[in-house]
């Protein structure tokens, strides 16, 4: 291809010329011409606009960066084109991309599984502060530590393949707890089942969080030998490509069917304390039309929600992180009155957690979350 | 800005293509220059008052070092205070603050270097360019160019602007007036350029990516096999990055009817290390040649006189990519194996078998790597330890090895591949065998990919290092 001083057909420099100048030239028209995007769906950001011009901003150089800025955010054809790097990159046997590997399913289907390396300093750091947060309370107080589909595919990844076994995390953390709060890892119910988690999102399915509450509320003794949780009817499946495929999103991912049930999500009331919304269901439907389907359970993450169920029970404060959402509606089913609270987003309040707990006089705490976050997550100090 | 970036596809590019071609010919160089001058500006726009301080500097001196027009001392003069502008400009804002740091930790003084100091990109390619200006029309290999804007616009020119190839006058001194745009050197260009973004952006960056790993990877996880792999890398990533940004600059030469020379020939086919400075950054090798070596006497003054030159070249080769300890050392390595091959090596080496020959060369290449790509002098000491099995390392069997290799092997084939030059070498074969079949299918689509391909690396805002800020 490069310079070969022979001569090439007249035809053959035509079509190549007129091959770039479309490129270059298509591609700033399109830039031009073509809506600009606010959001990016698949990134999950805003993204940038045209910037202003000004003497000021070209002086500092900061004209010149937003304008690149502008530039790779509204490419045209972004997505695909991410898609196609994806999987060149796949083509070249790169299985690890951006900190997801990608394997084929037993079915076939490609899935995501994120890399776990784990944190032992930032583990100990955060139980020592659910430790103390706990040995201040006089009600029973229980950890779930729920483990992430990485857990029960070490055997599944490629050759070479570099990834923590959580379920040594787990036995750690079991090592670091103490007496006070009562552990409940969940790495025997979800074992193996890796259709508890979906394909390409970093979440469990609502099947994964029912089979953990049960197993929670049977083995704390919440619930009798005969009884069961209602049955989940998932309805209205719609494609789903979650977080993991964002971050490689190859064109052979095939979606996940998200689903939800209407009537166990439905509550008396369900109140975003700070927001001062409320409603009658644990759903925010409108996410049904977005890219991220697992924002449907409370519209997200937010510092404070009381959800009072209308079911008899006690009352009890939840301390958790996204792996929760969708386990309220299970939970619910045994308890008058929860309240979630966010560590991510429950900074500087007027009440700290433990105020709050006394101050609605809740019978129990649970904490619930996933092995990844407990082994990165730094905001468990706001506990203190 | 960099070639590599879609501000520059998308935006720069079609401006000053359109621009380019709708203007009449008398306006030509005047848009090549408004448009490099912000293809300069774009990141720093300060410093490009110094390059056009360098450019009058240039301008005049160069007027008045001919010596078939002025006599007396003013040539002498003037070439004199051309040298000490552009070596003084390269000492300021290249090496103070390196002499700074070492005159401090040396002599235990107490300098505060300067914090604000950043290096204009490019000056040490536009410092030599304009140097070799001066110093041909004051040895009358060129006439002085009285035209400012073609002076500036040689100086400026963006495609060989902030990481060469280092164009010399006399290669374009015609081509400044003279030079025709055609459809066939337009689509060469074309070729070339998309050639060189996928060297940069596919390959370089991706294998980049791998050095960049191992390099993090604390010491207890690493082993004797993954920091060779980690030097590998390199090799390749600098080659393809190197040479990427050449092939570009080559090409959007060409779009717009320049002819530059070449700057790689497949270095790494070399038989030993004179050969692979024969193929290594030519533009670079050459200037020091005609402009340090040769002055210094060359090899007219007997053999140890010829060994000290070489050293002194050397040395500064190395100097001239970086302030730093690593640089020299890397340089002083070069002509120290020079010189051994100049002296005895050659004739040693000829009798050997040429796989031995290049395993020789490659061996002493890579090595050479090893120490380019460590700025920190105790990175560097303890990556050679490592790679020497003195850093206590297993000789395979990291934490991480097996995934390195599972993950980059392919790559790590088609690098060698296209380090030969096989496609070279087809491709001549088919434009004679069925040149419309390839002229006009076959290549087109190539190119397609390549600009497709290396769109979507780009898009997706990866690993996209610049390599040269340092030079």
């Amino acid at each position: 291809m490069e310079d070969n001083e022979r001569k090439a057909p007249r035809a053959g420099n035509i079509i190549i010329a007129a091959i770039f100048i479309v490129f270059v030239i298509g591609g700033a028209a399109a830039l031009l011409i073509g809506k600009d995007r606010a959001f990016s769906e698949m990134e999950n950001r805003p993204l940038a606009q045209r910037p202003e011009l000004s003497f000021k901003s070209v002086k500092e150089g900061k004209y010149s960066e937003a304008l690149e800025e502008y530039i790779s955010d509204q490419l045209p054809f972004k997505d695909s084109l991410v898609s196609l790097k994806t999987d060149i990159d796949r083509a070249l046997g790169k299985s690890y991309q951006n900190g997801v590997y990608m394997i084929k399913d037993s079915s076939g289907k490609l899935r995501y599984i994120q890399k776990y390396s784990e944190d032992k300093a930032q583990i100990e750091v955060n139980v020592g502060k659910l430790r103390s947060f706990a040995e201040k309370l006089d009600i029973p107080v229980d950890l779930l530590l729920i483990p992430n589909a990485s857990a029960f595919a070490l055997d599944k990844l490629p050759a070479g393949a570099v990834c923590d076994d959580q379920k040594e995390s787990i036995k750690y953390v079991g090592g670091l707890i103490g007496n006070k709060i009562n552990y409940y890892p969940m790495d025997d119910v979800l074992s193996d089942k890796l259709d508890c988690y979906f394909l390409t999102d970093h979440h469990w399915t609502a099947e994964g969080a029912r089979a953990a509450a049960d197993d929670y509320l049977r083995r704390s003794g919440q619930m009798a030998e005969g009884e069961t949780l209602a049955a989940y009817s998932g309805a209205d499946p719609k494609d789903f490509y979650g977080t993991l495929y964002s971050k490689a999103p190859s064109g052979f991912a095939s979606p996940d069917k998200f689903t939800y049930d209407e009537k166990l999500c439905g509550a008396v009331e369900t109140e975003w304390v700070n927001e001062g919304k409320k409603s009658d269901s644990m759903l925010d439907r409108s996410f049904l039309e977005k890219k991220d389907k697992y924002a449907v359970y409370f519209g997200g993450n937010f510092a404070q929600i009381r959800i009072r169920t209308g079911n008899p029970g006690e009352r009890v404060l939840v301390l958790k992180d996204s792996y929760a959402n969708s386990a309220m509606q299970f939970l619910a089913q045994k308890y008058s009155e929860i309240t979630m609270i966010d560590l991510r987003y429950y900074h500087m309040q007027e009440l700290s957690v433990s105020e709050l707990c006394s101050e609605l006089g809740c019978d129990r705490v649970i904490m619930l979350y996933n092995m990844d976050f407990l082994n990165e997550d730094r905001n468990f100090v706001w506990l203190e | 800005m960099l070639f590599s970036s879609t501000t520059f596809l998308f935006l720069f590019l079609s401006l000053i293509l359109v621009c380019y071609y709708i203007v009449p010919r008398f306006l030509k160089n005047a848009v090549l220059l408004v448009f490099s001058l912000i293809f300069y500006a774009w990141g720093e726009p300060v410093y490009v008052f110094v390059m056009l301080g360098s450019i009058v500097v240039a301008y005049l001196t160069g007027l008045l070092c001919d010596r078939e027009k002025h006599k007396g001392k003013l040539p002498a003069v003037s070439l004199i205070l051309a040298i000490v502008w552009n070596i003084g400009l390269l000492l300021f804002f290249k090496y103070t603050n390196f002499f700074i740091e070492n005159a401090n930790s040396i002599m235990g003084l107490n300098i505060s270097p300067f914090k604000d100091l950043k290096l204009p990109i490019g000056i040490s390619f536009y410092s030599f360019q304009t140097l070799s200006y001066v110093i041909d029309v004051y040895r009358g290999n060129v006439r002085s160019q009285r035209n400012f804007l073609d002076l500036a616009t040689y100086v400026t020119l963006f495609p060989q602007l902030i990481a060469g190839p280092i164009v010399r006058y006399q290669t374009i001194e015609d081509q400044l007036r003279g030079r025709k745009e055609s459809l066939e050197k337009f689509s060469r260009g074309v070729k070339r350029f998309a050639v060189g973004l996928g060297k940069k952006v596919i390959l370089a960056n991706n294998i980049g990516a791998l050095f960049d790993d191992i390099s993090k990877t604390p010491q207890s996880e690493l082993s004797v096999a993954a920091c060779w792999l980690g030097v590998i890398a390199f090799t390749f990533q600098i080659y393809f990055d190197f040479s990427g940004y050449s092939d570009m600059a080559i090409g959007l030469g060409k779009m717009f009817g320049f002819d530059f020379l070449e700057n790689f020939n497949y270095p790494y086919i070399s038989d030993s290390i004179t050969d692979f400075w024969r193929r290594w950054h030519i533009s670079l090798s050459t200037w020091f040649r005609d402009y340090v070596y040769i002055p210094l006497g060359g090899n007219r003054k007997g053999k140890v006189r010829q060994c000290i030159n070489i050293m002194i070249v050397w040395f500064l080769t190395g100097f001239w990519h970086g302030a730093s300890w690593n640089f020299m050392i890397w340089g002083v390595y070069f002509g120290i194996i020079l010189l051994c091959e100049k002296l005895f090596l050659l004739k040693g080496l000829e009798k050997l078998p040429r796989a031995v020959r290049h395993i020789y060369a490659l061996f002493f290449i890579v090595v050479g790597w090893g120490i380019f790509a460590f700025d920190d002098t105790s990175k560097l000491i303890q990556n050679f330890r490592n790679m020497f099995g003195l850093g206590g390392l297993p000789l395979f069997g990291g934490r991480n090895d097996l995934f390195w290799i599972a993950n980059n092997w392919i790559l790590i084939v088609i690098l060698i591949i296209a380090s030969l030059p096989l496609f070279k070498k087809l491709g001549e074969k088919l434009t004679v065998k069925i040149p419309a079949l390839y002229g006009c299918l076959i290549e087109p689509v190539c190119v397609l990919m390549l600009l497709i391909v290396s769109t979507a690396y780009l898009a997706s805002n990866s690993f996209n290092p610049f390599l040269y800020f340092r030079f």
